[in-house]
């Protein structure tokens, strides 16, 4: 201990009993710390009664004896060991498998929301929605803009739409869009515009209603309300307007736009679980069930596939369809899972 | 020191023997503490037994510790106290009137100290602790019997350390103002005894 060399004159009893230095030369008495005392005692002869005073404090505090209890002290391991015997058994059974259960679930939980993380990431911000065979589903974006997914399609789009840009969607299959306006009359800006990007047309509307079916290499866009715009760029670009009630088909093969038999109403039928039956050749039928259901079709009857029907029919399922086709043509179907082999009866 | 930090770390990776080491090794300092709070041996063979059941089922949670001691302490104490609470007992802490013969330490020169004057120095510590409050007995217990630093002191007694040093001021206040009064006395005596 390194001696601070304090002033002593003031110091009573209680001021020793206190003292830091004063206590560490009573309690762990080396050479030096006798030293400094027996030093500091000459030096002020009439502080002597006070220091032994202190001293003798701090000594009778300090050597008290241990208490000796009347218990027995091995007697008391062997209760402790006991306890900790059945608190031994009692971890096996139930705490060290729970335990090893939550440290296992905890885990799991890491590394799904790494996996979680790792996929948000990688889609850069894209929100995504799809549909199995045979199912539709609604979707609405941030602008409430409402989209009706038919089976088998899917659509995505960046989840931050900025109001200064256009809104953007891609879409795959079918699917009707009922899109909001968000411009504000007679102040049109190309940011209030939303685009649909389909095959490697660019569709641009305001607010409008609009099924748009991409199926085989075939495009089919039928605009019930408002305004559209079909944008071709690159090799044999072209731009077209639509107005309500046209309802135009583009063949990215041969990249050719035509105007369709079938109406628009008729398009979106499906959205009301029906089909419009009017414009369709038995075919085209075989096509919706092969591309919305999942099914694979093989007509065996190659003279049946131009012929035509009018009229709509239910269609809450496949079964639906395919029977109202079956009594009508008077066809034989033979499903094996998902292949249907139609052939005359 | 080092040995202590060696046999916790063995314990807490469930080692039971170590356990017992600890337990060897504290059940005397532990107990004598605790007798202070309650004269009832069997009260303070249930704390231990407490103490040390709980320390074995919460060994994976107890973390490392600069200082066993001051953590068996402030464990005990917290377990002590618990009990004592449910029981509808005060706490207290025991004035002890048991002293230890000055042996060696005391002797060095006892050319300066004649026993008479240490038989009166130790009458009047004894009736200045007992005019303590049981809290100002335990921290001057603490100082001067376990020997431990302010910090230790505070973390044992949960208070802060200028608290702690508050009430120590107050319990050596307290001896201060008994002693003075007797030191008084003895200047008195000793005046009339020089007018004779």
């Amino acid at each position: 201990m390194e001696y601070q060399h304090r002033d002593y004159t003031q110091y009573t009893a209680t001021a020793f009993f206190e003292d830091e230095q004063f206590i560490h030369h009573v309690l762990k008495w080396d050479d030096e710390a006798i030293a400094y005392w027996q030093q500091l005692s000459a030096l002020y002869p009439d502080k002597r009664n006070a220091m032994e005073e202190a001293r003798a404090w701090i000594l009778l505090l300090n050597k008290q004896p241990v208490y000796k209890p009347a218990t027995d002290k091995l007697q008391l391991w062997e209760k402790i060991a006991g306890d900790i015997a059945v608190s031994n058994s009692r971890e096996q059974r139930y705490y060290r498998p729970l335990k090893l259960v939550a440290k296992w679930t905890a885990a799991a939980a890491a590394v799904l929301l790494f996996i979680v993380m790792i996929r948000e990431l990688s889609s850069h911000g894209e929100k995504s929605y799809s549909t199995t065979f045979g199912k539709h589903e609604q979707v609405v974006l941030p602008d409430e803009s409402v989209v009706t997914l038919n089976g088998n399609s899917s659509i995505y789009y960046s989840r931050s739409w900025k109001s200064d840009k256009p809104r953007e969607i891609w879409l795959n299959g079918e699917a009707y869009f009922e899109v909001k306006h968000v411009a504000i009359k007679n102040r049109w800006q190309q940011s209030d515009s939303f685009q649909v990007h389909v095959s490697d047309l660019a569709l641009t509307v305001l607010g409008t209603k609009f099924n748009v079916r991409n199926r085989r290499n075939i495009t089919e866009i039928s605009l019930l309300e408002g305004r559209l715009r079909i944008e071709k760029n690159g090799p044999g670009a072209f731009v077209k307007i639509l107005k309500p009630g046209d309802a135009f088909a583009y063949d990215s093969s041969k990249q050719l736009l035509q105007e369709m038999e079938r109406k628009p109403q008729a398009n979106k039928a499906w959205t009301a679980n029906e089909l419009d039956l009017d414009g369709y050749t038995l075919q085209e039928i075989l096509d919706v069930l092969e591309d919305n259901y999942g099914y694979n079709i093989t007509l065996e009857a190659p003279a049946l596939a131009q012929k035509r029907l009018s009229g709509t029919v239910p269609a809450n399922s496949a079964e639906d369809i395919l029977f109202v086709i079956r009594k009508v043509f008077n066809l034989k179907i033979n499903q094996k899972a998902d292949h249907l082999i139609i052939s005359q009866n | 020191m080092q040995d202590d930090k060696d046999i916790w770390e063995a314990f807490r990776s469930g080692d039971e023997s170590s356990l017992q080491i600890i337990f060897d090794k504290y059940y005397a300092p532990l107990f004598n503490y605790g007798h202070r709070f309650s004269a009832d041996d069997h009260l303070i063979e249930d704390a231990l037994q407490d103490l040390f059941v709980k320390l074995w089922k919460n060994r994976d949670s107890i973390k490392d510790t600069n200082s066993v001691k001051n953590y068996l302490y402030k464990s005990f104490r917290r377990v002590l106290l618990r009990i004592l609470e449910v029981q509808q007992r005060k706490y207290s802490f025991a004035v002890l009137d048991e002293w230890s013969e000055p042996g060696g330490e005391m002797a060095y020169d006892q050319t300066m100290i004649s026993r008479e004057r240490l038989e009166e120095i130790r009458g009047n510590l004894l009736a200045a602790l007992e005019k303590m409050t049981p809290r100002q007995r335990e921290i001057i217990h603490l100082r001067y019997y376990e020997e431990m630093e302010y910090e230790e002191i505070a973390a044992l007694m949960q208070l802060s350390v200028s608290s702690t040093y508050k009430l120590l001021y107050k319990a050596i206040d307290t001896l201060r103002q008994y002693l003075s009064k007797t030191d008084l006395l003895i200047l008195l005596t000793a005046v009339s005894l020089k007018k004779i």
